[in-house]
């Protein structure tokens, strides 16, 4: 069991409280379910009924775009981006 | 004497609340508040304290609500938010077939009677309807009308299948309105057990004459304060007035330029008197004030257009279903806002307008409530 930071995007602030949380887990995806469990509405702004992320939702491990199955440990920064596009 | 006027901004890029005192001479403003979230509808409820509910969505988030105290407007969302149901599968061929947008959004919020001081609604897209008992801190979907026999019918418009009006008698418990784009209006009686469509009169867009199904486009449903069963809506063929708690209906719009509009607003003192912005008919695909920008009062003898202060020539402005509102003062303050940044306010029952803002971000609703 790893700790790593959760960063989530500005606009979520109001919504689910912070946009910085420490949480626990092996893998990118068991640290969000921890994040899941402590802000009830993120999964919901987060993730599809299907449980996968909503479309333009991007999921950084440190510098890479990386899975949900990607394992993490002490210290770790996980990053949830908007794709942003237009002009 | 009340002591002042807010006015709730929703905009594609957060909310502007804006305050003036019961003269409604000169406006102050705060916001952004909720930056980056589109603010379909946002309100002020009095019932305890001064609180503000907003109605928010986000193309890659989706939906919430929200809550702030008025007077230091720190907002908090919800910690279950109202999450909409999905398209009707007839619904979701059309909305696929015309290129429709089916982003899930949270389209009114509103406070209920003043009996229940933590009950709220919200109305959704695609359509439902929402109930809070704490605030709006957690919300359930009302199954009965969200689970409707007639909503394997429903069809989406260009916006979207919404649920944008939400009604609350504020004396029967047991009585309230919703109006849903496009299905048409509805009613319960029975305190929200069973919803009865409520369309008999309007025209369905084949121009026929609808008894007691659904199938109308009804944009903006109101009840009149002041006088029990009076309400009127803004439908996309036209303007309906109701005598008989939206029993039947009859239209209104001879002597308007156009049938086709969004808002909706009403003057409080006077029950004959509705105001709407007509739009450019949709024959010309674009729905906008043609040339002209005139907000149009309804009255005994018909219908006048109020322009002194509004903007005169080339102006093609559009107003949505939640950019229009009124207060409850003496004389009335209107209120209109429009798709390209501008918010215009007249305090004397729409005879004469200021225009209070001029370059926000697209306005999609504005509300006024005497605090």
């Amino acid at each position: 069991m790893a700790r790593a930071t959760l960063i989530l995007p500005r606009i979520l602030q109001e919504s689910v409280g912070t946009v910085k949380l420490q949480v626990e887990g092996r893998t990118v995806g068991d640290a969000l379910e921890d994040a899941y469990r402590r802000l009830p509405a993120l999964r919901h702004h987060l993730c599809e009924d299907s449980g996968r992320f909503r479309a333009h939702i991007l999921c950084f491990l440190e510098d890479e775009q990386s899975p949900l199955n990607s394992q993490i440990k002490d210290g770790d920064k996980i990053s949830i981006f908007q794709a942003i596009s237009g002009g | 004497m009340a002591d002042k006027v807010v006015l709730s901004v929703g905009t594609k890029r957060g909310l502007f609340l804006f305050e003036s005192g019961a003269k409604r001479d000169t406006w102050t403003s705060t916001g952004p508040h909720l930056k980056g979230w589109s603010i379909y509808h946002a309100t002020v409820d009095t019932r305890k304290g001064a609180r503000v509910h907003a109605a928010a969505s986000s193309d890659t988030f989706g939906t919430n609500t929200f809550s702030a105290d008025l007077r230091k407007p720190k907002f908090v969302g919800a910690k279950k938010p109202p999450v909409p149901p999905k398209l009707p599968p007839k619904g979701l061929k059309f909305a696929k077939k015309y290129s429709i947008p089916v982003h899930p959004r949270v389209w009114h919020i509103e406070p209920s009677r003043a009996s229940e001081p933590g009950v709220l609604y919200a109305g959704t897209a695609p359509a439902g309807l929402f109930r809070s008992e704490d605030g709006g801190k957690t919300w359930r979907g009302v199954d009965s009308i969200n689970n409707h026999p007639t909503r394997k019918d429903w069809m989406p418009g260009a916006g979207g299948m919404c649920l944008h009006s939400i009604q609350v008698d504020p004396v029967n418990p047991d009585r309230m309105w919703i109006a849903i784009s496009a299905a048409g209006s509805f009613r319960t009686t029975d305190g929200g057990k069973s919803w009865k469509p409520i369309n008999r009169g309007v025209k369905s867009f084949t121009g026929a004459v609808m008894g007691s199904e659904t199938g109308t486009c009804v944009h903006k449903l109101l009840r009149h304060p002041a006088v029990p069963g009076r309400m009127f809506q803004q439908n996309h063929v036209g303007v309906y007035r109701s005598d008989d708690y939206g029993d039947t209906w009859t239209g209104i719009n001879q002597g308007l330029p156009s049938d086709f509009g969004f808002g909706l607003a009403l003057d409080p003192q006077d029950s004959d008197a509705c105001f709407v912005v007509p739009l450019q008919p949709e024959q010309y695909t674009w729905r906008a004030t043609p040339g002209r920008f005139a907000v149009y009062r309804s009255g005994r003898k018909g219908w006048t257009a109020k322009t002194s202060g509004l903007p005169g020539k080339d102006a093609y402005l559009s107003v949505l279903r939640e950019g229009m509102s009124n207060d409850t003062l003496d004389p009335a303050g209107v209120y209109v806002g429009a798709g390209s940044g501008q918010v215009f306010a007249s305090r004397d029952a729409g005879r004469s307008w200021k225009e209070i803002a001029s370059y926000l971000p697209p306005v999609l609703s504005v509300n006024a409530t005497v605090v």
